[in-house]
């Protein structure tokens, strides 16, 4: 097998995307992980993610879709628009990390990668001979991201989590629900995922700006527990200073009242409403054409209205149903206050200003054919994050992978996909 | 070892979390933030909490949390002087992060359109709700427009009630951590393909809380797309349906209550063991997880919580590291910051604080084997470093407001 040269030394063409020339061996699954590798890959870097057919991403098994109430057509494990989101412009191979015959293809791999990540429980990729320690040795550049739910060491560092179970550990769970009543959380919004995400790029871009410099790699050892911790800092901060443990505070704000989510007229229309400050209150009583109750002297302070947001909220709910929602918003956002419509999934969709910032991009998918993918949300003149690849099927590029890149003949790739190591 | 971003000078200016996030991120890697604050100071500084709930503008919580190691130097924009000392920052700046309003921007000058007309190699990070463009940029807007705007609030509470918002300013944190990771990128297409001149090395960023609220909130929508349901829903403390196969909900149990999820066959097989294999488990009824928890979630809930209300948190977390199922306890503070996993990573920092001696913050979520945990850095007092930094612009202090 002749060896294809590092990738990292070559310097970008001016013209090149940011991570261009950049290659990724992708292990993690899920989102958290491939969500990171996807923002790489909408820099330019190749990502090659690896799968077997005995251990799937499990995002391929959450079964058949229904796109406008039909079952989409194809192999399902192809045709997931949730896979398509999170995986889309990565290259997919197959490759049975426990075979002894795939250590040499993976060794091989990895000199001619610069970046490995990976999200699986702590010491799962060591015992398959791919710790960052022993990885090191073969390419000391490589820069390792490990994103495990408590870290890689740590009384906790084998506990298993999906997203709600890591914010429910950190506290954070407990914090969402009505004022007076029992948490209830986030449990359709895995906020964990995303967030652990974002703080996992950011070291791993930290060191890619690094290693050009320094030619030396790094292991980065990631905690989405405490990706959540850093950004819950206000509750964790006030319990260190005062003692004082933190409870639901429902759609309150510290300093400004209302603040809130409010009906509009007719069944299922809502709209958030913040105001800011002493003179926004003033308008907004205003527009409300000064009821009685909010000629309370008292309202005049925000203090004092942060303490009976209760009562305020009550009564400015009794005003704005009895209005139509595009009425508020238009009204409220007119006159300097803070008002949105509450969305579901399908208005975000069709919302212009979405739509105006780029935010999602057209793809083709070989089987599911065109669809909208959410891109990564940096707008950015120059150094565009961009979309051009589908997901990959299952194996789709084993061929570009183990002939192109590491040299193997038609009969070596037969042979190891007979023996179940490309399979 | 000198660090990812040693000699990387970044200026902020801006108002409470969502730029001083950023810049503090960028900081943690080694770039040296100089923080310009209007003569009244950052609104942070009045954000709290306060040691004994006793305000004062040197020691709040969020303050010191968001500033370690920055250098504070006061300017007002609204002044020629101001002016002065802020573009002297600038000109020798490679990234300038802002989350002030883009009216107020633009009417100074400090909009990314023009300031790279005036320093073509400048990274210029703004940070808002909406955006610097697309119809809603002009918008009045705070964190909470970002959540009722994306699709997020709609999914969060109980479905007879009002919608909930992610509380405590996530969008402003998300926004920080999405700039400073959008810096990093426009930093590394810098270095990886230089240029003859500064003159395309610069960059304009422009994040949106919404954005990065819609794209996560529209990913995970996509799974519901799944199931045949037509629509995705708020569902109290479950899940919608469950997203999927039963269980994705909070229960009580004996001491609180506990996030009990699973995904796979053998996750449920292997909860149902550890509670002994009740007769109704093999009732053909409660084979199905996706009819469980997509038809009659309640059902199953009302047969599991009586197992779990005999057991404490403690109790269940220990069942589940045994027999191998998802389960979290929800936690108090308390409980969380005495959690020995995160003494052990040193996770919790204490600021070096002159009143209080040290204030206790969250560090950052990453370990780098091959280096030293950096040691806490004090925040500065308001205008601390002005004078050392007009000096070092060659500017008299007089251009300073008091």
């Amino acid at each position: 097998m002749s060896a294809a040269p590092a990738l990292a030394s070559v310097q970008a063409p001016a013209h090149a995307r940011p991570l261009e020339g950049l290659r990724v061996l992708d292990f993690s699954w899920v989102w958290s992980g491939p969500l990171v590798t996807s923002m790489l890959a909408e820099f330019g870097a190749e990502v090659i993610k690896v799968e077997h057919g005995e251990r799937l991403d499990s995002s391929r098994l959450r079964g058949r879709p229904l796109i406008d109430g039909q079952p989409a057509p194809g192999p399902s494990i192809e045709i997931g628009p949730y896979f398509h989101q999170t995986n889309h412009d990565k290259l997919g191979i197959t490759l049975d990390l426990k075979s002894p015959q795939a250590q040499a293809l993976l060794d091989h791999l990895v000199g001619i990668s610069d970046i490995v990540v990976e999200n699986l429980s702590p010491g799962a990729l060591e015992r398959a001979g791919l710790g960052y320690q022993r990885l090191c040795k073969l390419n000391p550049r490589l820069i390792y991201l490990s994103l495990a739910a408590a870290g890689q060491s740590g009384p906790l560092s084998g506990m298993r989590a999906y997203a709600p179970i890591m914010s429910s550990y950190c506290g954070f769970e407990a914090l969402i629900g009505y004022t007076g009543c029992d948490p209830i959380g986030m449990m359709n919004f895995g906020y964990g995922d995303p967030n652990a995400a974002i703080h996992g790029l950011l070291p791993l871009l930290a060191a890619i700006h690094e290693v050009e410099a320094s030619g030396c790699g790094q292991h980065i050892d990631m905690s989405q527990i405490e990706a959540l911790l850093a950004v819950v800092a206000e509750p964790v901060i006030d319990y260190f200073m005062n003692g004082r443990d933190a409870v639901p505070t429902g759609n309150r704000h510290r300093q400004m009242a209302p603040h809130g989510i409010y009906p509009a007229a007719g069944e299922e229309r809502w709209v958030s409403i913040a105001v800011a400050d002493n003179a926004q209150w003033q308008t907004l009583i205003g527009l409300m054409e000064r009821p009685a109750w909010a000629s309370d002297p008292a309202f005049t302070d925000a203090g004092e209205r942060v303490s009976r947001w209760a009562e305020l909220d009550r009564e400015l709910a009794c005003w704005t149903r009895s209005h139509e929602q595009a009425h508020l918003v238009a009204l409220l956002r007119a006159a300097g206050i803070a008002c949105s419509p509450v969305q579901d999934i399908a208005a975000q969709w069709a919302d212009p200003h979405f739509e105006a910032r780029g935010l999602r991009q057209s793809v083709t998918h070989p089987i599911s054919g065109p669809e909208l993918l959410y891109r990564t949300p940096w707008n950015m003149e120059v150094n565009r994050p961009e979309i051009r690849a589908s997901a990959p099927l299952l194996g789709q590029h084993n061929d570009y992978v183990f002939k192109t890149l590491l040299g193997l003949g038609d009969a070596d790739v037969a042979r190891l996909k007979a023996a179940g190591v490309l399979a | 070892m000198s660090d990812s971003l040693s000699g990387i000078r970044v200026v902020e200016w801006g108002e409470l979390i969502a730029a001083a996030y950023c810049a503090r991120l960028l900081g943690e890697f080694g770039a040296q933030v100089d923080k310009v604050e209007a003569p009244n100071g950052d609104s942070a500084r009045g954000y709290g909490p306060f040691p004994g709930g006793i305000a004062d503008p040197e020691s709040s919580g969020i303050y010191v949390f968001l500033n370690g190691g920055k250098r504070s130097i006061v300017a007002d924009a609204e002044t020629a002087a101001g002016m002065q000392v802020l573009h002297g920052l600038i000109a020798r700046a490679d990234v300038f992060v802002t989350n002030q309003p883009i009216a107020l921007r633009r009417r100074l000058g400090l909009d990314a359109a023009a300031l790279r007309a005036r320093y073509p190699g400048l990274i210029v990070v703004s940070l808002s709700i909406f955006g610097d463009s697309g119809p809603h940029a002009q918008v009045p807007a705070q964190a909470i427009d970002a959540y009722a705007a994306s699709g997020t609030a709609w999914v969060i509470g109980e479905p007879a009630r009002e919608p909930l918002i992610v509380p405590l300013l996530q969008a402003d944190y998300q926004a920080g951590a999405h700039a400073a990771a959008a810096a990093l990128m426009a930093l590394i297409a810098r270095r990886r393909r230089p240029q003859p001149g500064a003159a395309s090395a610069g960059e304009s960023i422009d994040i949106a809380s919404a954005d990065i609220f819609a794209a996560a909130a529209g990913s995970n929508g996509m799974i519901y797309l799944y199931y045949g349901l037509q629509k995705w829903a708020r569902a109290g403390r479950r899940a919608f349906a469950s997203g999927g196969p039963y269980p994705y909900v909070i229960l009580p149990c004996k001491d609180g209550a506990v996030c009990l999820i699973g995904r796979a066959r053998h996750e449920w097989a292997r909860l149902v063991e550890a509670m002994g294999q009740p007769d109704w488990s093999a009732d053909p009824r409660y084979q199905d997880l996706h009819a469980m928890g997509r038809d009659y979630p309640d059902e199953v809930d009302a047969l599991i919580t009586p197992w779990l209300m005999r057991h404490t948190r403690a109790e269940l977390m220990r069942l589940a590291e045994q027999h191998g199922f998802p389960l979290g306890p929800l936690r108090t503070m308390a409980e969380v910051v005495a959690s020995p996993q995160f003494a052990q990573r040193g996770f919790f920092r204490q600021v070096p604080h002159a009143k209080h001696g040290a204030i206790t913050v969250p560090g950052v979520p990453w370990l780098r084997a091959d280096r030293q945990a950096p040691v806490p850095l004090a925040a500065p007092r308001l205008g601390q470093h002005t004078s050392e930094v007009l000096r070092e612009l060659g500017l008299a202090c007089e251009a300073v407001p008091a």
